[in-house]
């Protein structure tokens, strides 16, 4: 745990949910800059709710939430210069190539192309960048996610399933991303075994008690989605 | 700069995809088939070809521009651009250029379809109905841009927007249908005044409507 001051998340007594449904209720929780958190938990259980708060997509019923000092509907747009996101779905125009993809989301961030291109590479997709999306694979959307999720080298990565879809090598490349020094990410994921050791943290959303509960410092300890 | 970037890739998206501007087409061109036959003989050449015109983009609408936020909601991108430092009345800005844009491209192709069906000839005063043509299209892409930002977290949208837009757009269609039929006829353009400016008053007071509503219905 870390102080206030430290923390790149903080949740007090925070009440989430979508509209009126409260999905988590009296969260308590502090993220660490550099801290790497998965999230466990069953279907409904608030995973993706926790995460699109975070990210200011939704807004919070009760308590209080701060992302890297900022309230995260208030401060949208600057707290959104600093936060990387992927939510379940891939946020990807089918009409649009690859590169049209990623270069109107570093566009609408004042990113410029080489940063486009460095992170085509980095997640091996600049053969197929000229592509319609609409032709990909699921993987290789997953992989656009991502890089789009790191346009701008973001303070707090805020990811949900990002394995989703990815094949070994893009499980591998995401293990290593994660793992990268001074990351500071909330990932959300039903498959812990492909994270090992990369995490510092492991919190379950137990749909009982609508609260996150820690069930393992690392994802070294064997610990069941 | 945000508003730039999106109203290219809303264009770039229409142009690739052609969902609206084909479903605008479609409804177009059945309004001037249906129109033809079954204005025959009821009234003069310019009145029906204003007729058809304005049925056209304000039905047209409903079913192109329907679904401009709900394709966004359903594919991610809505929220990937939320997600992003992207303010979402820019969203809405640039959604509308597209929309009007589509919806006075399809205004022309009608129009000029219209004019070959009731046999009038292709001068000027095809011309002069752009007066009109263009602004009352800006009022129609407005209602139904903002009908559809409404709609888009519901399940009925289909419903929802025409429902919502129809009964807003009567005071432009009861203007420029008139204003149109008198551009395609013998009168001198200043007769149109009256009728622009009545547009014009409706656009200014729709566009504030938007400006005022569309940070509550988009933004998280």
């Amino acid at each position: 745990m870390s102080s206030t001051r430290d923390a790149a998340v903080t949740l007090t007594k925070a009440d989430l949910g979508h509209g009126t449904r409260r999905v988590l209720q009296g969260v308590d929780l502090s993220v660490a800059r550099g801290e790497r958190i998965l999230l466990l938990g069953p279907n409904g259980s608030g995973k993706s709710t926790l995460l699109q708060t975070l990210a200011g997509l939704l807004p919070v019923h009760g308590g209080t939430v701060r992302v890297l000092g900022f309230d995260p509907l208030r401060d949208r747009l600057r707290l959104h210069e600093r936060v990387g996101h992927l939510g379940h779905q891939d946020p990807l125009y089918p009409e649009l190539t690859g590169r049209e993809n990623l270069t109107l989301h570093a566009r609408l961030r004042g990113i410029g192309p080489d940063a486009v291109e460095r992170l085509l590479g980095e997640v091996g997709l600049s053969a197929d960048a000229d592509r319609r999306t609409a032709q990909w694979s699921r993987g290789m959307k997953r992989r656009l996610g991502l890089a789009k999720a790191l346009l701008g080298t973001p303070e707090l990565l805020l990811l949900d399933e990002p394995e989703s879809g990815l094949d070994s090598d893009g499980q591998a490349w995401l293990a290593e991303m994660l793992s990268r020094p001074g990351r500071t990410a909330v990932v959300a994921s039903h498959r812990p075994e492909a994270f090992a050791g990369r995490f510092d943290r492991v919190l379950r959303l137990d749909p009982a008690t609508r609260r996150p509960v820690e069930v393992a410092t690392s994802t070294h300890a064997e610990v069941s989605p | 700069m945000s508003f730039g970037v999106l109203v290219r890739k809303d264009l770039l998206v229409e142009a690739r995809g052609r969902d609206a501007f084909a479903a605008l087409l479609t409804v177009a061109v059945l309004v001037a088939l249906v129109g033809n036959v079954a204005f025959s003989g009821l009234a003069t050449a310019p009145v029906r070809t204003a007729a058809v015109l304005w049925t056209a983009i304000a039905f047209g609408a409903q079913v192109g521009l329907a679904r401009s936020f709900v394709v966004e909601r359903e594919q991610g991108t809505l929220e990937g651009l939320l997600a992003g430092p992207v303010a979402a009345s820019a969203m809405f800005w640039s959604k509308l250029v597209a929309n009007l844009l589509v919806l006075v491209l399809v205004g022309i192709v009608t129009l000029l379809a219209a004019a070959i069906f009731f046999a009038l000839p292709l001068d000027v005063r095809l011309l002069r109905v752009l007066v009109l043509l263009v602004p009352g299209a800006i009022g129609i892409a407005l209602v139904t841009t903002l009908a559809a930002a409404i709609a888009v977290h519901g399940r009925n949208w289909i419903l929802l927007v025409p429902l919502l837009a129809l009964p807003a757009l009567f005071p432009v269609i009861a203007v420029a249908v008139p204003g149109s039929a008198l551009a395609l006829g013998e009168a001198p353009l200043v007769a149109l005044l009256p009728h622009l400016r009545l547009v014009l008053a409706y656009d200014v007071v729709m566009a504030a409507a938007a400006w005022v509503l569309v940070p509550f219905l988009l933004e998280p």
